[in-house]
């Protein structure tokens, strides 16, 4: 009898857990068919410039712009911080060139460019630059601006 | 759910032979030739994730290994109205490669939040129909001070004694506490329920960026697991390029993942408490 009462209870456990997956999937259908199921973002241009992947991470008196460069010369490195924003430039150590790809297929890549636009506390003219080389990896802090 | 099942070879409306076909709530996964498995059999998963450490490491094993593709998987009702084209033919953004003991599914676009769990189930469901010994998952975990890790390291877990007895064998370590988040969380899950076994490689590894060198500690593991030579020398020289090339993904997988509250994976599970 109990076994019976304790199947009974884990069958209705079951069904439950089967109508809360059942409800965040049409959830996610509908978020999906609003917002798109990804945005698909092309981040070649045919100027030659490609956009590099960034992070951007907050703590209480920072601000942190991880930027993957992989190929990149780092030694070109430049970087320039302007009203709210920090302009990233760097050249690649080669060019690329991508044929079999018929949308791109006549533009040579030569450099990574990225603007980061930050919030008004950003002060970007004191940027402070760290670079982890042997992943081509940059970090660029850049201090909140002092409150009173 | 409705299903179709063919032993018969069938052709489609372009002619193509389809050894089998199966709809599964939305999903359709088909053969386009004869597979015929050795033991033990391996499922491979390269559903982008993490670091990209599955897309990366399948890919690479699919084309060091020279596997032939035998199918593959599509949905009018999951995936984006897109075809891939390689090589001048069209083909699903999903798709399914084998050779000996190996299957390999292979996709090109992140799994929408909504698709996963449908997803999951026909993966653990074909496993089971195909008589496949063990799903492979190899994934990415992330973590924040990845840039100073020189070598990430490779833990485990399984669903079945057989997959924990070749994984101790190996003398990695398993994967004690934390969450999991995305397909491969389901996939798990499911194996577990439905008595298959799926053995689980976590590899350290960047959130944002795709990251190679991850995926060679995944491929050194799954060499030793298979007992296959997988020559590395190749990824390891190619690494930068295969980050520049894969940013795209990676962007659209992470915009996936965050949705997918993969900050969870960070998280300490309140049993460790």
């Amino acid at each position: 009898m109990f076994e019976s009462r304790r199947r009974k209870r884990r069958d209705i456990f079951e069904i439950i857990r089967e109508f809360e997956e059942e409800i965040e999937r049409e959830f996610e259908e509908i978020i999906d068919r609003f917002l798109g199921q990804y945005e698909a973002k092309s981040m070649w241009s045919s100027d030659g410039t490609l956009e590099p992947l960034i992070e951007v991470k907050e703590t209480d008196n920072k601000y942190v712009i991880i930027v993957d460069l992989p190929l990149a010369n780092l030694k070109t490195l430049s970087i320039t911080g302007k009203y709210n924003t920090i302009e990233i430039r760097c050249q690649l150590k080669k060019d690329i060139r991508l044929d079999r790809w018929i949308i791109q297929r006549q533009t040579t890549f030569r450099e990574y460019r990225k603007t980061v636009m930050l919030p008004e506390d950003a002060d970007v003219a004191k940027f402070q630059v760290r670079k982890y080389e042997n992943f081509s990896i940059i970090e660029i802090i850049v201090p909140k601006k002092f409150r009173l | 759910m409705e299903k179709l099942l063919s032993r018969e070879p069938l052709y489609d409306i372009l002619g193509v032979i389809m050894y089998y076909t199966e709809e599964y709530d939305g999903l359709t996964i088909f053969e386009t030739k004869e597979i015929k498995l050795k033991t033990p059999s391996y499922l491979m998963l390269g559903l982008p994730d993490t670091g990209l450490v599955a897309s990366i490491s399948t890919s690479y094993i699919v084309d060091a290994l020279k596997m032939e593709e035998v199918g593959g998987v599509d949905s009018y009702r999951y995936f984006p109205p897109i075809t891939v084209i390689h090589n001048g033919e069209p083909k699903p953004p999903l798709r399914i490669f084998h050779k000996d003991n190996m299957l390999v599914m292979i996709s090109e676009i992140p799994i929408s939040p909504a698709a996963i769990h449908p997803i999951a189930f026909l993966i653990v469901d074909y496993a089971r129909k195909k008589g496949i010994d063990h799903i492979v998952s190899p994934v990415g975990i992330g973590v924040p001070n990845r840039v100073n890790i020189e070598k990430p390291s490779v833990y485990w877990t399984s669903t079945s004694k057989e997959g924990e007895e070749i994984m101790e064998k190996l003398g990695i370590k398993k994967f004690q506490e934390g969450f999991i988040v995305g397909p491969y969380a389901i996939v798990l899950k499911e194996a577990k329920r439905k008595r298959v076994s799926n053995i689980v490689l976590f590899a350290e590894a960047f959130v944002e960026f795709p990251d190679p060198a991850a995926a060679v500690e995944v491929l050194n593991v799954l060499s030793k697991m298979l007992n296959v030579q997988i020559n590395l020398k190749p990824l390891l020289e190619k690494a930068e390029e295969i980050r520049l090339k894969t940013r795209e993904l990676m962007l659209s997988t992470k915009k996936v993942l965050d949705r997918l509250r993969k900050g969870y994976e960070r998280q300490l599970p309140l049993m460790y408490v």
